[in-house]
């Protein structure tokens, strides 16, 4: 196989891959999805921004070098 | 609480995941599209079937690049809009226009003229198949803009008005995009391209030497790489420079964290090498460092060009004392007082929502006079203590390290390479040489991916500097989804990756059987 092709196969695969398989099943837009309106979609976001959030314990962040010290 | 965490932990991990490997493909992109443009105008000048050769060696190694890298960023958008929709809506609405002209504009540009570049030989004139070539190299050049444009905004949000009833921060000045912080990140990734890409041609170039295949093709090579990276590289440095001095202005815990500094100081050193101490905190008395080399006035230069200039350490901010746009000293909002007034823009949210649901435009009025006043700390009322406001210090301080090091270990690079060059005996003579340059060839990409980890990890906890913390742009999903499509990701790059370089070598071994003087070898 010429590497055009190869090329050409591999960026098929990829973006069908990308395109129907991760992006319908793993990666809706949830916004999008779930809301009909820009105003309800606003509420959400708001509710969302708005509600109580737990502060991470910092020695259990994973991005911190001091893990569980 | 456990469930918050793991998915925003996943999450931060799979855009991470995602941001490296598109990188890997982008950065080569850029500056191999500039080589390759270099090396066909040079044809065209002299007429030669040397430099065609070359030319369309060095553009089949670009378009398997291209052909392999291209969309890997789109994962990003998806992230977006799937695990991070609540900063998508928040900020949507200024992130969105920069992305969307890089779509419609710059990446169509890019796609169009690379295929008059591969497919337009011999159909259209060579004037024309040059400017494809260079509109290619342009394309990706602009493209890389908008998208750098918008990850400046976050780091730097300005240009826009927080609209309470949309709930989201609408663009009123589109200009304001363009601050010191994207011109400087915009053109310190650009040239870090060209430096990555003169590296990479000289390693590949140095195979050939090695093998004792097309020397004159591949001494050519190292010249035109070599003198393309090196500018790259010192441009990269330039613009490095200018990066410390607008992230001192605009993030100033980022440099501290940078620095692994905690208290600062007038005239202050910076660290050429050290360990920085794991059980170090901006409130204890422990020690900065458990191993430190010290550069003096280091610190002090780098940020503000001035040897005898304050910097502020993480204590220093977290108690507010840092600097002002202009680089001065002052003293500002603390901490704790952040996150008090950040909760009382919370508040005020929350009664602007009540009013407007009760159809109280009085109280609407009011409620958003209070939100605007307290709108600068919006991110800050997130958060229960300064800890949680102070970006991880070890990742960042080596991160960089990395970076300079290795960009250090570069110039030398490129400047002994090119003295290799010209002088024909070193390059045939020493396989010490030829064999470094080929091992250097992945140091580069680690240099490069290091600069990204310290202007994304120094930048946390925000993913909006100071309006939107990372646990709060997360979507309300489930952890399970998240991890599995970062296996997912992590399996499919990790493909592409070795399809690549495979893909790569098998070509890099043929076409140096063949004759690289002439263009008959395609």
């Amino acid at each position: 196989m010429t590497i055009g092709k190869t090329l050409w196969l591999i960026i098929i695969a990829k973006l069908f891959l990308f395109f129907v398989v991760m992006k319908f099943l793993f990666f809706p837009d949830i916004l999008k999805e779930k809301f009909d309106s820009d105003s309800q979609r606003a509420d959400h976001v708001r509710h969302e921004l708005l509600r109580e959030r737990p502060s991470p314990p910092q020695e259990k962040t994973v991005f911190n070098l001091k893990i569980n010290t | 609480m456990d469930d918050l965490m793991t998915v925003v932990d996943w999450s931060r991990w799979q855009f991470a995941l995602t941001a490296i490997y598109h990188w890997l493909f982008v950065p080569l992109t850029l500056g191999l599209s500039l080589i390759v443009a270099v090396m066909e105008s040079l044809y065209l000048k002299t007429k030669s079937e040397k430099w065609l050769a070359a030319t369309k060696f060095w553009m089949t190694l670009f378009g398997i690049n291209f052909a392999i890298g291209v969309a890997t960023g789109l994962i990003l958008e998806f992230e977006f809009g799937t695990n991070w929709s609540n900063y998508s809506w928040f900020v949507g609405d200024i992130f969105g226009a920069p992305l969307a002209i890089e779509g419609l504009v710059a990446f169509f540009m890019e796609s169009t003229f690379v295929a008059v570049m591969f497919f337009g030989w011999g159909k259209v004139s060579p004037r024309f198949h040059l400017l494809s070539t260079w509109l290619t190299w342009l394309g990706a050049s602009i493209s890389a803009l908008w998208i750098l444009v918008a990850n400046a905004w976050m780091q730097y949000p300005a240009g826009m008005v927080f609209d309470p009833a949309q709930m989201r921060n609408v663009m009123d000045n589109f200009w304001d995009l363009f601050s010191g912080i994207a011109v400087n990140k915009y053109m310190h990734s650009i040239f870090s391209g060209w430096a990555l890409s003169g590296v990479f041609v000289i390693g590949v170039s140095a195979w050939f030497l090695l093998k004792r295949r097309n020397i004159p093709f591949a001494v050519r090579s190292i010249k035109t790489g070599g003198w393309i990276g090196l500018a790259g590289l010192l441009l990269t440095m330039w613009t490095g420079d200018g990066s410390a001095v607008e992230v001192t202005k605009h993030q100033p815990m980022k440099l501290a964290a940078m620095e692994g500094l905690y208290h600062g100081g007038y005239s202050q050193g910076i660290v050429a090498a050290g360990i920085v101490n794991p059980d170090k905190t901006w409130d204890n008395a422990e020690d900065e460092y458990l191993f430190d080399i010290t550069v003096p006035y280091g610190l002090s230069v780098l940020a503000k060009h001035d040897p005898d200039a304050f910097v502020p350490g993480i204590a220093d901010i977290v108690k507010g004392i840092s600097v002002n746009e202009n680089g001065d000293t002052i003293n500002t909002v603390s901490y704790e007082e952040r996150i008090r007034l950040g909760k009382l823009s919370h508040e005020a949210l929350r009664a602007y929502d009540m009013a407007r649901a009760a159809h109280d435009s009085e109280g609407m009025a009011k409620a958003e006079r209070e939100l605007r006043e307290y709108y600068p700390y919006f991110g800050y009322g997130y958060f229960d203590s300064v800890d949680e406001a102070i970006p991880p210090v070890g990742v960042t301080f080596y991160s960089f390290r990395v970076m300079v090091i290795l960009g250090s270990y570069f110039l030398l690079f490129f400047i002994v390479a090119l003295f290799a060059v010209y002088r024909k005996d070193w390059l045939t003579r020493y396989r010490w040489l030829q064999v470094a340059a080929i091992v250097s060839v992945p140091f580069m990409w680690i240099c490069s991916e290091a600069g990204w980890m310290v202007a994304e990890v120094g930048r946390q906890p925000w993913t909006v500097q100071d309006l939107l913390p990372t646990k709060a742009a997360i979507s309300d999903i489930s952890s399970a989804s998240v991890i599995t499509t970062f296996w997912l990701f992590a399996l499919i790059f990790t493909v592409l990756l070795v399809a690549e370089v495979s893909i790569m070598l098998r070509q890099i071994d043929k076409r140096s059987k063949t004759n690289l003087e002439t263009d008959n070898a395609h």
